[in-house]
């Protein structure tokens, strides 16, 4: 009720009194003539026509959005790669996804791995691979991120890459802090409509868990003492 | 009416509309005022925001849309024809021969070519609201869609055009016979109790589903019936004119 009440006669309120206010100036001040104020309303007008002209051709944004169809296209490859993920194939794993590889050199034959997910609200899934082809003390590791769709922007660049490091003989991979992004987005139409009307066909957002792929040779222990390999 | 030389009621409407339209242009320009202090005021939020947490990832929307415009702009209409019934504008009526039943049908006239200039207006806040946001913040702007559909125009201006002709209605009917007033007054309190006493009573789903156009057409339909209810209490209470 109070919210209502803020809504609707907050408003009512102050835009009763700045026309009472207004239609008692121009009856006093006898500057603003008829002619005057319609001089006022039609520069407002234009310079909102010259506002629209230089948005229409000069304005570009760097954020590009994602058809329907590909959007579409998308949630039938990430159902793939839950179908794939689910079966133990890593054939998902793909050089498209691929975000970055790690290096790292260790001593000896084990490799205690400490992972912290922190607050950063990441969900990143694990997977240890044996490489016959990689050398003795070394561990390839590589970060897999999926597509992130939210309101048909693929958000997939702005997520952070996790810190992974090898320091006292241990692998260490730690997830940064949540991220904010804003974005400022311009629709001109009646977001009340759009809101209920599109409810239902448009997918809000969707992503896939990203995956760590740790390659180690046959010879070496990874030990996991938090149980999430 | 009492007049030397026999006037048509076209003519002196036309004269109306003409003296009315000028004389309160005023309120245009008060429309611009607020609308600049609104857009001022949601520069940072827009009309709405959204927001979407995916993995370690925060996402927040500012939404752009005309929404909180055309709500300013409806209020306005509404404010705006409801003065235009009060005293104060009334005695604006002596400086043109007017009869009651002209003045609300000059009165009807001047809100819909109001409602007319206030699309437009509503338009040039939308745009100059954009302009503002893609200057300010480039890096983080998201254009969706930057054109408006001549449905959408049509629709903000039949919601301008009903506000206006609501305003128009409720302020002839408290100039009218007191029953009406008494029944008017009963059903906008028990209209008032229902809403905040139960918001969830009240379903506008099936109209917002609706196609744009259709939405239009039932808000038109309803805004002719609100000024033909206002000429016909105009008419009525012609006689009992203070």
């Amino acid at each position: 009720m109070t919210t209502t009440f803020f809504l609707f006669f907050i408003p009512l309120l102050f835009i009763a009194a700045i026309v009472l206010l207004l239609g008692k100036l121009s009856k006093k001040i006898k500057i603003w003539t008829p002619k005057r104020i319609i001089i006022g309303i039609t520069s407002y007008i234009v310079l909102g026509l010259i506002a629209f002209l230089y948005i229409s051709f000069f304005s570009e944004s760097k954020i590009p959005l994602l058809s329907f169809s590909k959007i579409k296209q998308l949630e039938i490859k990430l159902d793939q790669i839950q179908k794939y993920d689910q079966e133990d194939d890593s054939s998902y794993l793909t050089e498209e996804y691929k975000k970055k590889t790690w290096d790292l050199k260790y001593e000896g034959n084990t490799l205690p791995v400490v992972i912290n997910e922190g607050d950063s609200g990441s969900s990143i899934n694990f997977r240890v691979r044996y490489n016959d082809n990689i050398e003795s003390g070394k561990a390839l590791v590589t970060y897999y991120q999926f597509p992130v769709i939210v309101e048909g922007i693929d958000l997939s660049d702005e997520v952070p890459l996790p810190n992974v490091y090898v320091a006292q003989n241990q692998l260490f991979i730690e997830a940064l802090s949540k991220q904010q992004i804003n974005y400022y987005r311009i629709n001109a139409t009646l977001g009340i409509l759009d809101m209920n009307r599109e409810i239902e066909h448009k997918p809000y957002a969707m992503f896939y868990s990203n995956v760590i792929v740790i390659d180690i040779p046959r010879s070496t222990v990874l030990e996991d003492s938090q149980g999430l390999f | 009416m009492q007049s030397l030389t026999n006037i048509s009621l076209k003519t002196i409407v036309i004269k109306q509309v003409k003296w009315k339209a000028k004389l309160y242009i005023s309120a245009l320009s008060s429309l611009v005022i607020v609308q600049i202090i609104f857009g001022i005021l949601t520069f940072g939020s827009g009309s709405g925001s959204s927001g979407s947490g995916q993995g370690s990832l925060n996402v927040q929307f500012s939404n752009y849309s005309l929404d909180m415009i055309l709500i300013i702009s409806a209020i306005w209409a509404f404010i705006v024809a409801l003065l235009f019934t009060t005293k104060a504008h009334r005695i604006d009526d002596l400086s043109v021969i007017s009869s009651r039943t002209s003045s609300a049908i000059a009165n009807i006239f001047v809100i819909i070519i109001y409602s007319f200039f206030a699309v437009i207006i509503m338009i040039s806040t939308y745009y100059l609201q954009a302009l503002g946001i893609a200057l300010a913040e480039k890096n983080s702007l998201v254009i969706d869609n930057l054109f408006i559909s001549p449905s959408i125009l049509i629709l903000c201006f039949s919601s301008i055009c009903l506000f206006g002709a609501m305003g128009l209605l409720l302020g002839t009917i408290f100039k009218g016979p007191a029953v009406i007033k008494i029944f008017v007054s009963m059903f906008i309190l028990l209209g008032l109790i229902l809403i905040f006493m139960s918001p969830g009573s009240i379903n506008l789903l099936p109209i917002i589903m609706l196609s744009n156009l259709m939405i239009s057409v039932l808000y038109l339909f309803v805004a002719v019936l609100c000024f033909s209810l206002t000429i016909r209490i105009a008419d009525k209470s012609e006689v009992s004119r203070k």
